[in-house]
């Protein structure tokens, strides 16, 4: 009995059956086995699928062994998509929380992530860009913020209120677009990271680093020593070359 | 006693009459013949209830979808709003296929300003049309090496997860989503389609069908009526970009 239902099953593969449509009645389209054979039906106002018992009658609704019967296809290949649920990163398998933490990881938090965006021509924000992403100086906002670089042109920034006329323009916005630095030249790494730290607002200035002394040697810190020794020397040396050059 | 007998002997052949007839096969199933001949229908299961039928195209189907621009009558903004000047239509590939899946992508691709795929569709006319999974990864890899840049971060989803979906809008990124009918009666009957998927939450779904290009011709509709374009009776299939979306307008 069980070898003969196999023997049935494996008969009727899916590729052997077929839609089939009635000029005259376009709410239902008949599935067909490969002898011709009615096996079910497509309800295409409901969208649903109604498998024919050996009886004569009509089973619950269920999936069709191939795709649903369709009326015009812009572009999706339906027979590819069967059988094959899930997530996928770059082509490779993940799961539902990797998929999740793909999308979350850089969504701007209104407390961390700030908005950074740099306005110039393609070479100016490669520069920019590249020290973001590798420079120690501005390490410290590699993960607080997210980044975009646009064409002066683009019109994610043209005409809304962004100035674009930097070399370049590099802003710092908080994500409900609140300006909080904007400079309209890049002199490097440690300046836009100082003018960073100010801005961001968790910003502390006892946590600066602290300025490298300067040793002469033997010992004397110069810069321990006041400004007014500084400005009595410097005229005492002026006085001395006026009264050589005599 | 042979009146007794002759009754009995009636009843027994009534009672054997009315075995054979409820002993009788059923009616074997109607045959579709072959086309263009005429052909008789199959039974319907159960009969079809009568549904009003959206003739052309419903600015405010009985469901509730509706056809407009980018701001809902509700005062809901679209999470994902494209300049009407960066819709594109879709178009064919080589051998005439549409190329609805890697329209969506491009419009993903300005939105989110992923420049290698903003002419994805342009350039896929040179190649078949017709997209699934696997031929999104391997288009994606081919135009990444033939332009020398890396391929950009991107998913795939294959399920009817709306979640995702939502944390994808929520977070501004422009997915696109598989499409197999429109509740505001833009096309009749089950479609094979691809469009972008602009604003997703508990409230409104809302697609830009790149069949419909423009800035006042989004598709709002409800959760549940996404779900059954989306899935189409089986599963949905998801394509998003995972670059950040513009920047917000300045403001001091």
């Amino acid at each position: 009995m069980y070898p003969l239902l196999l023997s049935l099953m494996l008969a009727s593969t899916p590729s052997e059956y077929q839609w089939r449509r009635w000029p005259d009645y376009a709410e239902q389209v008949a599935l067909v086995n490969s002898k011709g054979t009615q096996v079910g039906i497509w309800m295409t106002e409901e969208m649903k699928y109604y498998p024919r018992l050996a009886s004569g009658k009509w089973g619950a609704s269920c999936s069709p062994p191939i795709s649903p019967p369709t009326e015009a296809n812009y572009g999706v290949d339906r027979e590819k998509l069967e059988g094959k649920p899930g997530y996928w990163r770059h082509g490779k398998q993940c799961s539902r929380q990797e998929a999740f933490e793909a999308i979350e990881s850089s969504v701007p938090d209104d407390r961390g992530k700030l908005r950074l965006t740099v306005i110039g021509p393609k070479d100016q924000q490669t520069r920019v860009l590249q020290d973001l992403k590798s420079h120690p100086a501005l390490s410290f906002f590699r993960d607080k913020v997210v980044v975009q670089a646009y064409a002066p042109d683009h019109w994610a920034v043209k005409g809304v209120g962004f100035v674009t006329s930097g070399s370049p323009t590099i802003y710092l916005q908080q994500p409900d677009g609140k300006v909080l630095h904007r400079q309209d030249r890049y002199d490097g790494a440690e300046e836009l990271a100082s003018a960073l730290r100010k801005a961001h607002p968790d910003y502390q200035p006892d946590k600066d680093p602290p300025k490298q002394p300067n040793i002469l040697p033997g010992g004397v810190d110069l810069s321990r020593i006041p400004t007014p020794v500084w400005a009595l020397g410097g005229l005492s040396l002026l006085l001395l070359l006026s009264r050589r050059s005599q | 006693m042979d009146n007794d007998r002759r009754i009995g002997l009636v009843g027994l052949a009534a009672a054997a009459l009315l075995a054979w007839n409820f002993s009788a096969p059923a009616p074997t199933p109607s045959k579709p013949n072959a086309p263009n001949a005429p052909t008789p229908k199959p039974p319907p299961r159960p009969e079809p209830k009568p549904k009003p039928k959206p003739w052309g195209l419903s600015l405010s189907a009985p469901v509730g979808a509706k056809v407009g621009g980018a701001t809902n009558e509700d005062g809901t903004e679209l999470q994902c709003d494209l300049p009407g000047a960066l819709h594109q239509k879709n178009k064919g590939g080589r051998d005439g296929a549409g190329l609805c899946v890697f329209t969506s992508i491009a419009h993903a691709a300005h939105w989110q300003n992923v420049p290698l795929l903003e002419d994805f569709r342009d350039w896929m006319t040179k190649h078949p049309g017709g997209g699934y999974p696997e031929k999104v990864t391997k288009m994606i890899e081919q135009i990444a090496k033939e332009k020398g840049q890396p391929v950009p971060d991107y998913l795939q989803v294959q399920n009817n997860d709306l979640e995702i979906l939502k944390a994808a809008c929520a977070s501004g990124r422009m997915p696109g989503v598989t499409y197999s009918s429109s509740p505001t009666g833009r096309y009749r009957g089950r479609i094979a389609h691809m469009v972008s998927l602009v604003h997703a939450d508990d409230r409104w779904f809302v697609i830009l069908d790149n069949n419909y290009p423009g800035a006042d011709k989004y598709e709002w509709m409800s959760p549940e009526e996404f779900i059954k374009t989306y899935s189409g009776g089986r599963t949905g299939w998801a394509v998003i970009l995972l670059n950040p979306p513009p920047p917000p307008p300045p403001r001091n």
